[in-house]
């Protein structure tokens, strides 16, 4: 940290105001079919009188995995996998406002993702009324181990605005809306959409998806403190819907607690439903279809999450923090293809559950 | 000497004591031999002096708007709450738009910046003991608040958009900016029309950092064309940031990355590229 504020105040006359925050956190995600372990690491320091933030971060994703979706092109059954995210970001703040940019990058051995984004936020009467618009342009090359010669490209942006109005002194809502674009490859090279045909037997085809994606999501969010209770809630409704016709409603709650100055905690549960994809099929029954795929996130399915996240302040500038996070998805037209890979004699509902575990520990310089 | 100059909004301009109106002030004595031309020259030093010298003002309302130049035209630098003091040069500057104080705004904690308060404010002065370690030393912006602004844009495989545009400044660094252009592909083109919101704001010198967001119609010259399964109406988007340099309220020119989508349900052309804008002060 010390070396960050060092190169900082080489870099800038002004930085001698420079605060520096540190978070380095692990998640483990488990389905029992996939596991991935991911190390973060946040580091950002402010200068030129606070007024000027720079950012990094560095991720990375530890994959193992057992799902139908990969296994096939394993001859163990078990595919491993490792990712690498790189970031960072500049933020300005400005008169009644901000400006920022930022960029991305994520490397896998057969993905690779570029983003650059920007955005701002504008204050209007006295700070009550902020509006902000944010927006990325990303570039994916998407290649195949399974196919040296397999390389595609996705392009994808995302346009964001959002209002929010405080109501009163406990109380604000926000209003969002995302529209996000995506454009080339949109399929998986290792995903198979399945076939039967009136025989019974099962086929399966790599996926042939649309060339486009045009994806809407609209949101209402109300945040409530209760001083009684020393408690923030928050409610969250989201509207989404795309051009595949896909649509969904997520209702969301969460508690904040502060128990005293040392300890608060957070609960949270969120209720998720969808609709299919309009060209999505458990088993494709016409071989002559235009779009197949295999992606059972395009399926009808709903969910819930429930989670807690303790948070311990062990001094004004250090904090140890934890979250548990557990969620079940059940798939209304996903087979579980069991052993028999060539009829469906031993498929049965899917139904995901996972368990998410974090601990992180945040400090200040 | 200086507590002479103590001006109030409504007296300012009546009350200068310009080196040219010394003589004929008619307070001064005129039959002391020596003293009846030492005194014109002591006072003609005094108020040349007194030209540098600085006072004060302190809002009495909210809402008090700090002008880029000496102007209503000019871009609001700040809007001021009640009860906000401002270190001014107690010579009021004329303008078309009336007589306005040059004042030093503080932009953020780390910046300040030349700007203009009108008379007619809801502002009083309070002191003018102030030292000498401000005003002159800051440049002046002078950022008009309405702009013709020119734009073209180079996408990637040879699109170019063009627009001319009407952008308004609404609050300070924050502009509207309404639209209209034509889109050039190598075989097609369309028409489009939207509105834009943008913050543009002084980073250093004359540079100022931009972030925009467009939103709009996209009217391709037939059914299919710039990209497949496009319609006859369509949607865009357009967004980007990059620097801007400012003329001293003459114009502006400006260099951005952007990123442009057009698109319907069906389908949608998806590009980035780079933008340079040209401002003209309406």
């Amino acid at each position: 940290m010390k070396l960050l504020a060092l190169l900082l105040s080489l870099t800038f006359p002004l930085v001698s105001h420079a605060e520096v925050d540190a978070d380095f956190l692990v998640r483990r995600y488990d389905d029992s079919k996939t596991q991935v372990i991911s190390p973060h690491l946040d580091v950002s320091g402010t200068f030129n009188k606070d007024t000027m933030k720079v950012a990094a971060s560095f991720v990375q994703d530890f994959v193992t995995s057992a799902s139908a979706d990969v296994v096939s092109y394993s001859s163990t059954g078990v595919i491993k996998e490792e990712r690498n995210e790189y970031s960072t970001s500049f933020e300005t703040i400005i008169p009644d406002g901000n400006m920022s940019v930022g960029y991305v990058q994520s490397d896998e051995h057969d993905y690779h993702s570029k983003i650059v984004s920007a955005g701002g936020t504008r204050e209007f009467f006295q700070k009550n009324t902020v509006m902000s618009w944010g927006f990325s342009n990303g570039n994916d090359r998407i290649n195949s181990t399974s196919n040296s010669a397999f390389d595609e490209r996705m392009r994808h942006q995302v346009y964001s605005l959002s209002l929010t109005q405080i109501l009163s002194k406990v109380s604000l809502i926000q209003f969002v809306y995302d529209f996000r674009v995506e454009n080339g490859f949109l399929a998986s090279p290792y995903r198979r959409a399945r076939f039967v045909d009136t025989g019974g037997v099962v086929t399966t085809r790599s996926e042939n998806h649309p060339l486009t994606r045009n994806r809407n999501a609209f949101a209402i969010k109300y945040n409530f403190f209760a001083e009684s209770m020393a408690s923030t809630f928050a409610t969250t409704y989201r509207l989404y819907q795309d051009s595949w016709g896909l649509m969904s409603h997520t209702l969301e709650e969460r508690l904040t607690k502060e128990f005293s100055k040392k300890f608060q905690t957070s609960f949270a549960a969120r209720y998720y439903t969808q609709s299919k994809a309009k060209f999505y099929e458990d088993y494709y029954t016409d071989s002559s279809a235009l779009f197949y795929t295999g992606n059972k996130t395009l399926a009808t399915f709903d969910g819930y999450m429930v989670s807690v996240r303790p948070a311990f302040f062990m001094t004004e500038k250090i904090q140890l923090y934890g979250k548990a996070e557990y969620f079940k998805q059940n798939f209304k037209d996903v087979s579980d293809q069991g052993l028999n890979n060539s009829s469906r004699s031993d498929d049965k509902p899917l139904e995901l559950t996972a368990m998410v575990v974090e601990l992180g520990l945040e400090a200040k310089f | 000497m200086t507590a002479l100059l103590a001006r109030t909004p409504e007296r300012g301009p009546q009350n200068l004591t310009l080196p040219s109106e010394g003589p004929h002030n008619g307070w001064m004595p005129t039959s002391y031999g020596l003293l009846r031309w030492l005194l014109p020259i002591a006072l003609l030093v005094v108020s040349i002096s007194s030209a540098e010298a600085k006072t004060k003002i302190v809002t009495l309302g909210d809402g008090v708007i700090v002008y880029s130049g000496p102007g209503e035209f000019y871009r609001p630098l700040a809007v001021l709450p009640a009860k906000s003091e401002l270190r001014a040069g107690n010579k009021p500057v004329s303008s078309k738009n009336g007589a306005f104080y040059k004042v030093l705004v503080k932009i953020n904690e780390a910046k300040n910046a030349i700007g203009y308060v009108s008379l007619k404010a809801d502002i009083r002065t309070v002191d003018d003991t102030l030292g000498e370690d401000d005003l002159e030393k800051y440049g002046e912006i002078a950022l008009v608040n309405r702009a013709l602004q020119l734009s073209y844009t180079a996408l990637a495989d040879r699109n170019y958009l063009y627009t001319v545009g009407y952008m308004k400044f609404l609050s300070p660094g924050f502009y509207f900016k309404g639209f209209a252009g034509q889109f050039s592909a190598t075989n097609a083109s369309a028409t489009v029309a939207g509105g834009e919101v943008g913050n543009d704001a002084l980073l250093f010198g004359p540079f100022s950092g931009v972030v925009n967001y467009a939103a709009g119609l996209f009217a391709p010259s037939s059914e299919g064309a710039i990209f497949q399964a496009s319609s006859g109406m369509n949607a865009m988007m357009q967004a980007g940031f990059g620097l801007r340099l400012n003329m001293r309220g003459v114009a502006s020119l400006s260099a951005q990355a952007t990123q442009f989508v057009a698109f319907n349900a069906n389908n949608s052309f998806v590009s980035s590229g780079g933008m340079v804008t040209l401002e003209v002060g309406l």
